[in-house]
């Protein structure tokens, strides 16, 4: 018999146990034992209909075919992200040129060099890359409202379980295509606390929407032939370090005996045009309002710090004050192959991811070259492949890092998010550069 | 809620023998596309894409897996079909989407797409698609006229 005070423990951890659980995962298992009860008593077994959904479902969810099919999916939804938005880049690139030729022409030079370098070289060329975003919500609308989203969790559910993960976690993974904070309030519905806790900390290796720009622009300047394939790889890269280092977690520091996944799949529906498109607008809009505020002020801050240096305005960029804070920092990144541009980019991309391509955007702007000239002159491929990886598992911006510390609760959590992504960025990046190194220099 | 039953057909030999050509036409040409883009091969104009000769490789193995159930006249095997026909269908509606959107680029006279032309994004997934439609669209065509003519014979006999 066990003395008294060891069942106390053991009943506080079960109540402990209890109260973590997610309502939603309690309703759903009385719901299914009050079917089962009732289908025990009525249910007699006969010939059952087939129809679309199920007949679909026998192939989607294949246990061979289904992750190949998942595979096929995503290509296509980064394919028709980046090829198709490629066009009205360009119009809008051209749009802000002819902006930038009125504001270039303002007689004080300060202004001018404000309104062209800082807002137009900065908010309006993140601005360009409102299509694929736009685009690559309406994919993801289009998926979620088919009802094929929760069934790639389904698909997946099975790799993950063999993993030692719980299955659920991946739909919070799948949000975190869109943004990451939306994937780390996900995990919410992740039963068991240490499974939540590694899917939240997972959470921010999927590639956002925020991260989309800086692929497309290294992908169509370095990869032109291939760029809608190296973007999909990006992402597809993401999903797998989130796997492997979820695996790391639940073997050392998250201990857990997942459980079984328990999801309903709804039927097959043919989205709407009206829903989608909503649906898209709804998500895409909050990219411009990111852009119209933390971007814009990043933006004439980057400006201020490139423009000006000890001696004043109009300082060569070398000599600005952009160009010292970026060399205090840049030995480190040294064996990555990042300038202090770079540097520079990826400190302002703690604000917002989509602040890196910004700040480079701004720096060149006020140092008179344009973005994609200066990385195909500064910039070697391999470099512009781990600066992708880097991008893509470095620290999470700063509104990710709000919500971990929201939904964890904790401070120690969320240093924890942070210095062990900042960790993995550089190490997988150097892994890039010195692996690359040996097959392609 | 109403769940409305499938009309497949009875009979699965003869869609079993379409869905093994279908399959095995898009093996080959994703066999040739991966080979050809890793020089494998000598290179074949549009087939450049190494990822796109595996996806067909992954669509020719979803009409393979329905083969032996359509042999066996299992309905499942038309769920494979179904699939394939999609995920072909899906590629090739982004591909016409792909040219759609060049084809403005090229109209509008932007620097990256004045040497555009058509056949560079004539790659295997768009035509492989409109070869798959035709001959489905071929054999249902015969098979209804061939049931219409038996229908007569039938009628004429009695």
């Amino acid at each position: 018999m066990k003395p008294p005070n060891e069942l106390d423990t053991e009943l506080d951890v079960a109540e402990e146990e209890e109260e973590s659980i997610d309502p939603q995962i309690i309703l759903a298992d009385e719901r299914y034992e009050v079917i089962g009860q009732i289908l025990c008593e009525t249910y007699q077994p006969g010939k059952g209909k087939w129809i679309l959904s199920d007949m679909l479902d026998r192939v989607l969810l294949h246990r061979y075919l289904g992750l190949p099919i998942f595979l096929v999916i995503m290509w296509a939804m980064f394919h028709f992200t980046f090829e198709l938005s490629l066009v009205f880049m360009q119009m809008i690139t051209q749009f802000f040129v002819w902006v930038g030729t009125l504001t270039s022409q303002i007689p004080n030079p300060l202004v001018a060099s404000l309104l062209t370098n800082g807002i137009l070289g900065g908010v309006g060329f993140i601005l360009t890359f409102v299509p694929p975003i736009f685009f690559l919500y309406l994919a993801i609308s289009v998926l979620e409202d088919t009802g094929y989203l929760s069934r790639a969790a389904f698909v997946m559910d099975r790799f993950m379980m063999k993993m030692g993960l719980h299955g659920r976690s991946f739909i919070p993974l799948l949000l975190g295509f869109g943004c990451s904070v939306a994937a780390v309030m996900a995990s919410r519905t992740v039963d068991g606390k240490s499974n939540r806790l590694a899917t939240i900390l997972v959470s921010p290796l999927m590639s956002c929407a925020g991260r989309l720009p800086i692929y497309i622009l290294i992908a169509g300047v370095f990869f032109p032939a291939y760029a809608g394939t190296v973007v999909f790889l990006m992402y597809m890269l993401g999903i797998v370090m989130a796997i492997i280092v979820a695996i790391i977690f639940k073997k050392t520091i998250l201990r857990e005996e997942s459980s079984s996944m328990l999801m309903e799949l709804s039927q097959y529906q043919i989205p709407t045009a009206h829903g989608s498109f909503r649906h898209m607008w709804d998500r895409g809009v909050l990219f411009i309002r990111t852009a119209g505020t933390y971007l814009l002020a990043g933006s004439v801050v980057m400006w201020g710090l490139s423009a000006f240096g000890p001696t004043g305005f109009g300082v060569p960029v070398d000599d600005s004050f952009a160009a010292m804070l970026g060399r205090v920092v840049a030995p480190v990144f040294l064996p990555l192959g990042f300038s202090w541009q770079i540097v520079m980019g990826l400190i302002f991309g703690f604000l917002a991811k989509e602040a890196v391509i910004q700040t480079l955007a701004i720096v060149y702007s006020v140092g008179g070259i344009s973005l994609q000239t200066a990385l195909i002159s500064s910039v070697s491929p391999l470099t512009a492949v781990a600066l992708m990886v880097f991008v893509l598992l470095y620290i999470p911006c700063l509104a990710t890092v709000g919500a971990i510390r929201k939904e964890t609760g904790s401070w120690r959590w969320t240093s924890f998010s942070v210095v062990y992504q900042l960790i993995l960025g550089y190490t997988i990046a150097l892994l890039v550069v010195i692996i690359g190194g040996l097959f392609f220099v | 809620m109403f769940r409305p039953e499938l009309a497949v057909p009875k009979e699965s030999r003869l869609p079993a023998i379409l869905t093994l050509l279908i399959g095995l036409a898009y093996l080959i040409v994703g066999g040739f596309e991966v080979l050809s883009s890793l020089h494998l091969i000598p290179p074949i104009v549009g087939f450049t894409d190494l990822l796109g000769g595996i996806l067909l490789m992954i669509i020719s193995s979803v009409f393979l897996t329905g083969v032996k159930p359509l042999l066996k006249n299992d309905q499942e095997g038309y769920a494979f079909v179904a699939v394939g026909y999609i995920l072909a269908a899906l590629l090739f509606g982004l591909q016409i989407l792909v040219i759609l959107t060049n084809a403005l680029g090229w109209f509008l006279h932007f620097e990256n797409w004045v040497s555009w032309n058509i056949w560079t994004d004539f790659t295997p997934s768009l035509w492989m698609f409109i070869i798959l439609m035709t001959g489905t669209g071929s054999v249902w065509a015969i098979g209804n006229m061939r049931d219409k003519i038996m229908g007569v014979k039938k009628e004429d006999s009695q």
